[in-house]
């Protein structure tokens, strides 16, 4: 799914951001990123969105060489991801139904789909009755479920959360996060969650890489299911 | 992709009022160099018009010294006459005489005589000269011009008065307006040009996250582009039709003055409107496309500026 070959980035002001990383996510994997501000998971993930390209070392994921991506077609290649932040954005004069509907407006389905789609993907995060509701109406916990449905909408094979806790009361955390597990388990989407909450991590019990000044300092493996 | 369509020019009108006070600057500045450029091309146009018209008229008034007519003078009619046709450019057939009470009526024609200025000059219908009015077979520059000469030379010609003449004024003129009209027209697109950039620029800051966002979710290029260059469209088509209006109104009013003036009158606006509207409109169209290109266009390039920041 995810495979990172020898990377190394520096960016134009000589930082180091990463130094010969290298590892494979299979599909289906949950996984965890740890590692203190500045160790290098900001840039690893935009190197996963094509919004960086490495120095060196190849990254391949659901099968496309992102050195080798054109200009044209990254829009296309993040079609094939979701994204959830820390900061959540949303469209601030956008309703809860348009935030989650431009997501796929962007992909030039019809509106006819997009009133199909959106509601049931809304009901899934439990937020139909917000629909109408728009995002400096609701609390934390609900604009990043909001975030959540905007990532769902296209069916990506891949999600990728940003700190998706980092602005989010500890009880809705762990909704966020149970959340996120019950979409890999039951679709087998595989997903990328960078945190810094230790207690998530020691909770959910996935796999866990942990990256220290832009190397891969320690990796659990692939995921030993505790839950089973 | 037609829904997408309809979403995208919808986005586009929304920031255009979003944007109203911008929008309003653009709209005022490209009104401003449209009714300037569509006035210089109506006068070049017009004065071109005229030249046409004057040099199409192929009349010559020749005027008699005024011994010539009274009754002393050792001339008849026949004898003038006869001493025009013998220069042999001059045609026959168009051979007119105009007595000057003629000449006075007609003259008075294009004047109201009850104008206070009129009246203040009295009766001054004995100071017009006869005259005869003449055309010429070969209407070639230099055969023309020999012909006049030859008229001129006759001594019982006074003055001859030839359209050409006017016809190079306005040819004059023309040249004087059109290097003047380029100048002021370069110069205030180039202001409207800046000024749809930073209304876009604008509108573009205003709505950073949305296409932060836009990028994020895999928004094609042109699908950002699209609001924006909508909305600059839109800008141009408004400005266009109101310098349409605009410079409407101004052409019939001046129209009809200048007909009490200049018997050569002007191009008629039912000629010329269809025409109009297409150059403002397009016009417009294309500075408000390029002024939203051009400030998006930079932004574009960039891959990033989708996480962190």
């Amino acid at each position: 799914m995810i495979e990172f070959r020898n990377v190394y980035k520096t960016y134009d002001n000589g930082t180091k951001a990463l130094r010969d990383l290298s590892l494979r996510v299979n599909e289906g994997e949950f996984v965890f990123i740890v590692g203190s501000s500045g160790a290098g998971k900001s840039t690893l993930l935009k190197i996963l969105m094509r919004e960086e390209t490495p120095n060196s070392g190849e990254v391949i994921v659901n099968n496309t060489r992102l050195s080798t991506l054109r200009h044209r077609d990254i829009p296309y290649y993040r079609r094939t991801l979701g994204m959830v932040f820390q900061d959540f954005r949303l469209i601030p004069n956008m309703t809860v139904f348009d935030n989650v509907a431009f997501a796929m407006r962007v992909t030039g389905a019809s509106t006819k789909a997009i009133r199909k789609k959106v509601p049931y993907v809304l009901a899934h995060v439990g937020l139909s009755d917000k629909a109408k509701c728009f995002p400096n109406e609701l609390s934390g916990g609900e604009q990043q479920r909001v975030g959540l449905a905007r990532a769902l909408i296209n069916n990506p094979a891949l999600i990728i959360a940003d700190e998706p806790t980092g602005n989010v009361d500890p009880r809705m955390s762990f909704e966020i996060v149970d959340m996120l597990n019950q979409i890999n388990r039951n679709n087998g989407t595989t997903i990328l969650m960078v945190t810094h909450e230790h207690a998530l991590v020691r909770k959910f019990r996935r796999r866990i890489i942990e990256i220290q000044n832009g190397e891969l300092v320690a990796d659990s493996g692939p995921e030993v299911d505790y839950y089973v | 992709m037609f829904n997408n369509f309809k979403y995208l020019v919808r986005e586009g009108l929304r920031n255009m009022w979003a944007n109203r006070l911008m929008s309003l600057a653009s709209i005022g500045v490209l009104v401003c160099c449209l009714v300037l450029m569509g006035s210089a091309i109506l006068v070049s146009l017009n004065l071109n018009y005229a030249m046409k018209w004057l040099e199409n008229q192929n009349v010559v008034m020749v005027f008699l010294k005024d011994t010539v007519s009274s009754s002393d003078s050792s001339y008849t009619r026949q004898d003038v006459e006869k001493m025009i046709l013998s220069i042999d450019n001059v045609d026959p057939s168009s051979l007119e005489y105009v007595s000057k009470t003629e000449g006075y009526d007609a003259l008075m024609k294009r004047f109201d005589k009850n104008d206070e200025l009129m009246q203040s000059l009295g009766d001054i219908s004995n100071v017009l000269p006869n005259a005869y009015k003449v055309s010429f077979k070969d209407q070639s520059r230099s055969r023309y011009d020999v012909t006049i000469k030859q008229l001129e030379a006759l001594d019982v010609v006074y003055t001859v008065r030839e359209n050409r003449e006017y016809a190079q004024k306005l040819e004059k003129m023309n040249e004087t307006v059109s290097v003047v009209g380029v100048w002021i027209v370069g110069l205030l697109l180039v202001v409207s040009l800046f000024i749809i950039t930073n209304t876009i620029k604008l509108t573009m800051y205003v709505r950073k996250l949305e296409i932060t966002i836009m990028k994020s979710v895999g928004a094609t290029d042109w699908f950002i582009r699209m609001p924006f260059l909508v909305e600059g469209i839109a800008i141009g088509v408004t400005a266009g039709l109101i310098s349409f209006g605009l410079v409407s109104y101004i052409y019939s009013a001046a129209t009809s003055a200048i007909y009490q003036v200049m018997t050569t009158g002007a191009l008629p606006y039912s000629k010329i409107f269809l025409w109009l509207l297409l150059a403002f409109l397009g016009a417009g169209i294309v500075s408000g496309a390029m002024g939203s290109l051009v400030s998006i266009g930079k932004y574009l390039k960039n891959d990033g500026g989708v996480v962190g920041e």
